[in-house]
């Protein structure tokens, strides 16, 4: 079931020169409106001359435009904002360096339906109002000074100044709301009321619409009026479940021996079991391309969890274009007669089975896989993806030395989020925050990032080998060249940065940590000072004090009552 | 344990449970402290001590398979009632008509088997009643009726000295039908039951290779710790000399150190691992077991060595459930009971072996040695499966049921 709305709008120049105001709606295709929903937007220019009509189209436009331009993976608020700094930063630029076009700005209120959802983004004092039922609610607020006179000055708006703020909110769709998208020469005008009852009497929003721009400057407005309607007809599902319906449908395949045939791929050998999944070398016969077959164990069959986990990471996998990954094989609807999917092969072996042959890693090595390591996770977490198990065994180093990073089995993004998965990782590598329960963030791949680079040195963990189902107590790491005095300072700060115990104190962003793998010698970071015990478990300390004041007590004691007979 | 907990759940039922489970510990392993009485006026072999007081650990190990799918089928309270009365009428037989020779020992034994069977009724009728977040909890407080074994110890062989074994049984029935009015008046079925395990689902878990080993693994803690207390009485009186009333304490110590220190190694198993924890205890018991396995010249050198054993087995016990709950998250109800029955095994076996061994060579020892080879047996086996598991098993989750 898909999303159905249906949308008006109607503008009016009032007694203005020209109309400054732009609106603009996007209604795609059906499998477009599931993945990233409907966009509509509203703008009311200011500045003189050209320049607000100027602002106003264009940063519609650009909305309307890079929107379905983001990565899926992205979730709206965050790709609004990507593209409305942008938007802001063109508009200062323009409004810097061409006269006619300086104090360029522009209100912006948008609207995006998607699956069961709405998000709005605002900045400005256009207004977006919403009717459900008898409830007529403004969703937006204006963002004016609050004075006499000066309720018409914008305090925010984009094109005003370099930081760019923007309100955005989000909620649950109900067949039949109405919403509507007003700039003020039509709010202003007419009052909550007269909208109210526009809305109610006009069903069709074009018509809504028209009616709402026509009163408005029947009651005397004088600004450029304009109004967006739109009505929910039909809800969507949850959008991903269509996607996601295939996995209930198709079965597993079952165990595969070398030379077995499934579709169009002949199995030549089992490259790697877990509890969970397997993966196969495969050949596809047509092509005779050797690539990956990635499915679930037999025994997971009756678990639709893992089932569905499996298609959502296929989902995933197929976002993540870099070359830092293994790249999905694209497969023709409804090809496959089993739950699996085809991802490029590459000859070469994982670092943990470097390590376990003996591989000796050099600090230049590991500073060579750093650098990769953290490009490729740079790549991810722009994709707004948390790969959550970084690990020697999921870096694969292929033979011409191109690392790339396996396994998105767990990885996490505002799509996949699932909270019943928990904490999914391996517990070495697992920092110390998500065992107090915190969600997986930039930070703890980055502490996976320092353990695994850390490891690849060493051999050991900066905490000591963590237990499944363990709860550990974090100290300080033990710095890494205790167990190789040959680490040089610089790489062994970075690895402290990486893997310090409170996320506050790693690096902020994976290109952050890149940079210092990069400058390495020339340009060494701060090392951290250790952690005081007073600081990391300051119970322990005042409970030491306490018994100490106690026991000592208690030998004064003693010597009195001796001292008195 | 706050306020919250105690609004949680069903604490009459809490409570009842807990005082049948004890109860029921307490006359499962009595034949262990009695023995050394009975052996006396039965005539028996060593190898016959041996299978008596080994006889009710199997019957309770298999048994509690059976009260598994009775508490699944006729809600736990119902079978909870049944089993009582069973071991209720046993005693009552065995101390009306009496015990006259072995055969009839290992019959009582049989029976005796239900009362160990407790544990798979106690813990699911206390801890249905309670949400998740505290099922914890309230499975420690059913579950502390594992003391229920040192009751025995301490007060059998002086009953036994005063009115004679043979009436031990009818004493016992006296605080056990006391539980049992109690269980009758207090406990109550949770309101809502999960769905009944199939032999599917036995079978289905048991493909799994980790489920096999939680087994070997835990009938080696369980086994030694079950198993020792049941023979130790009759070891202290035979190797020492000690007189029955004696050797039930010195076996009430033993007992005593290894249930008390079962939830300790649970922490600590979650503190710094349980795979970690379960390897030094291996070898820790393995160490004790081997020692004492040459003997002494004096008995409290024994007992400061049986109890070290002791408490290295018993934190295993912590240690391998602090484990399973977690690895078998979905499975849980079936491991629970496959791994018990494991348990009982061990414990059957090492009863067993022990009179085998003083019958066929005249020492206990080489039972000793042979047990302290199966600990490092499974230190072994535990060593080849760690990287696997320390890599494949995905980290701690929300906090599980630990019993």
């Amino acid at each position: 079931m898909n999303l159905q709305i249906t949308v008006g709008q109607a503008t009016h120049i009032g007694s203005r020169e020209q109309n400054e105001d732009y609106a603009g709606a996007v209604t795609p295709e059906p499998a477009l409106t599931q993945m990233k929903g409907a966009l509509l937007a509203v703008a009311d220019g200011v500045g003189g001359g050209e320049a607000g009509r100027e602002a106003a189209e264009f940063t519609v436009r650009g909305v309307l435009s890079d929107y379905y331009a983001t990565p899926d993976t992205w979730e709206v608020p965050y790709a609004l904002d990507k593209i409305l700094i942008a938007i802001n930063r063109w508009l200062l630029a323009q409004a810097n360096s061409r006269r006619e076009f300086s104090g360029m700005a522009t209100t912006l209120s948008a609207l995006i339906l998607r699956g069961s959802r709405y998000y709005t983004a605002h900045v400005g004092d256009s207004r977006i109002y919403r009717l459900r039922g008898e409830q007529f609610t403004q969703l937006s607020t204006d963002h004016v000074w609050d004075r006499p006179g000066m309720q018409h000055v914008l305090k925010r708006a984009v094109g005003l100044d370099d930081f760019l703020s923007v309100d955005y909110a989000d909620g649950e769709l109900v067949v039949g709301d109405v919403f509507c998208l007003l700039t003020d020469g039509v709010w202003e005008p007419l009052g909550e009321k007269a909208m109210h009852e526009l809305l109610h009497l006009h069903r069709d929003p074009q018509r809504a619409a028209e009616a709402l721009v026509e009163n408005a400057i029947k009651r005397g407005g004088q600004d450029n009026a304009t109004a967006l309607v739109t009505r929910v007809e039909q809800l969507g599902e949850e959008s991903l479940n269509d996607f996601l319906a295939e996995g209930k449908i198709l079965p597993l395949p079952p165990r595969l021996k070398p030379g077995d045939r499934i579709d169009d791929f002949e199995v030549l050998e089992c490259l790697h079991e877990s509890r969970a999944s397997r993966l196969y070398k495969v050949r596809q016969v047509e092509t005779q391309q050797v690539l990956v077959l990635k499915t679930l164990q037999p025994l997971l069959a009756e678990d639709a969890a893992s089932c569905a986990g499996l298609l959502m990471e296929e989902w995933l996998a197929k976002r993540v274009l870099a070359h830092y990954f293994p790249q999905v094989v694209p497969q023709v609807a409804g090809a496959r007669s089993a739950l699996y999917y085809v991802m490029s092969y590459h000859e070469g072996a994982t670092l943990q089975q470097r390590l376990d042959q003996g591989q000796h890693f050099s600090v230049a090595d590991v500073a060579q896989i750093g650098i990769r390591l953290a490009k490729g996770l740079s790549a991810l977490h722009r994709l707004h993806v948390i790969h959550r198990d970084i690990k020697p065994a999921n870096l694969h180093s292929d033979i011409e030395g191109k690392l790339r990073i396996l396994d998105l089995g767990v990885a996490m993004n505002p799509w996949t989020e699932d909270s019943a998965r928990g904490n999914a990782g391996t517990p070495s590598f697992i920092a110390p925050e998500l065992f107090a329960g915190a969600a997986a963030t930039v930070q703890s791949d980055l502490y996976a990032a320092g353990v695994t680079l850390y490891h690849l040195l060493t051999r050991k963990y900066p905490y000591g080998e963590i237990e499944p189902f363990q709860h550990p107590r974090f100290g300080d790491p033990v710095p890494p060249t205790r167990y190789r005095p040959d680490i040089p300072q610089w790489l062994e700060t970075i690895l402290l940065k990486a893997v310090a115990r409170d996320p506050q104190n790693r690096f902020e962003t994976t290109e952050e940590m890149l940079l210092a793998l990069e400058h390495g010698e020339m340009q060494p970071l701060a090392a951290l000072p250790p952690t005081p015990l007073m600081a990391r478990n300051p119970l322990a300390v005042w409970q030491t004090l306490a018994l100490a004041s106690f026991l000592l007590n208690l030998i004064l004691l003693y010597l009195l009552l001796a001292g008195g007979k | 344990m706050n306020k919250e907990f105690w609004k949680a759940g069903h604490p009459p039922t809490l409570f009842a449970a807990f005082f049948y489970f004890d109860l029921a510990f307490m006359v499962w392993v009595m034949l262990g402290p009695l023995g050394v009485q009975i052996a006396q006026d039965l005539q028996l072999t060593p190898a016959q001590k041996g299978l008596m007081v080994a006889t009710p650990i199997l019957a309770g190990a298999l048994l509690r398979i059976v009260m598994g799918v009775l508490v699944d089928h006729l809600k736990p309270k119902l079978a909870g009632t049944i089993g009582q009365v069973i071991v209720l009428a046993a005693l009552g037989f065995a101390w009306y008509f009496g015990v006259h020779s072995y055969e009839q020992v290992l019959l009582l034994g049989g029976f005796l088997g239900f009362a160990g069977a407790a544990f798979a009724v106690a813990l699911p009728l206390a801890s249905r009643w309670y949400p998740p977040e505290h099922q914890g909890t309230a499975l420690g407080i059913a579950g502390a009726g594992n003391s229920g074994t040192v009751l025995a110890a301490l007060f059998a062989p002086t009953l036994a000295m005063w009115y004679g074994w043979q009436n031990v049984f009818g004493l016992a029935m006296i605080p056990l039908g006391l539980a049992f009015v109690v269980y009758l008046v207090f406990a109550k079925d949770a309101p809502e039951c999960p769905p009944a395990k199939s032999l599917h689902q036995y079978l289905a878990v048991l493909k799994d290779k980790d489920a096999w080993w939680f087994m070997f693994f835990y009938s080696v803690t369980f086994g030694g710790f079950v198993g020792l207390a049941s023979s130790l009485t009759i070891y202290f009186n035979t190797q020492y000399g000690l007189s029955p009333v004696i050797a039930g304490y010195f076996t009430a110590a033993c007992v005593f150190a290894g249930s008390l220190v079962r939830p300790i190694g649970g922490t600590v198993a979650d503190r710094i691992g349980g795979i970690r924890t379960l390897l030094v205890m291996y070898t820790l018991a393995a160490i004790f077991l081997f020692i004492v396995s040459f003997g002494f010249s004096q008995a409290w050198m024994a007992l400061t060595v049986f109890v070290a054993a002791m408490l290295a087995l018993g934190m295993g016990n912590g240690a391998v459930f602090q484990l399973v709950p977690q690895r078998f998250r979905k499975e849980i109800g079936v491991m629970t009971g496959l791994v018990g029955m494991a348990g009982g095994v061990g414990g059957f076996y090492l009863a067993s072996s022990l009179g085998y061994a003083k019958q066929l060579t005249g020492s206990y020892q080489i039972g000793f040695i042979i047990f302290a080879g199966l600990a490092v047996l499974a230190l072994v086996g535990l060593s080849s499966v760690k990287t696997r598991w320390r890599t494949t098993w995905g980290a701690a989750h929300l906090t599980a049921a630990k019993i």
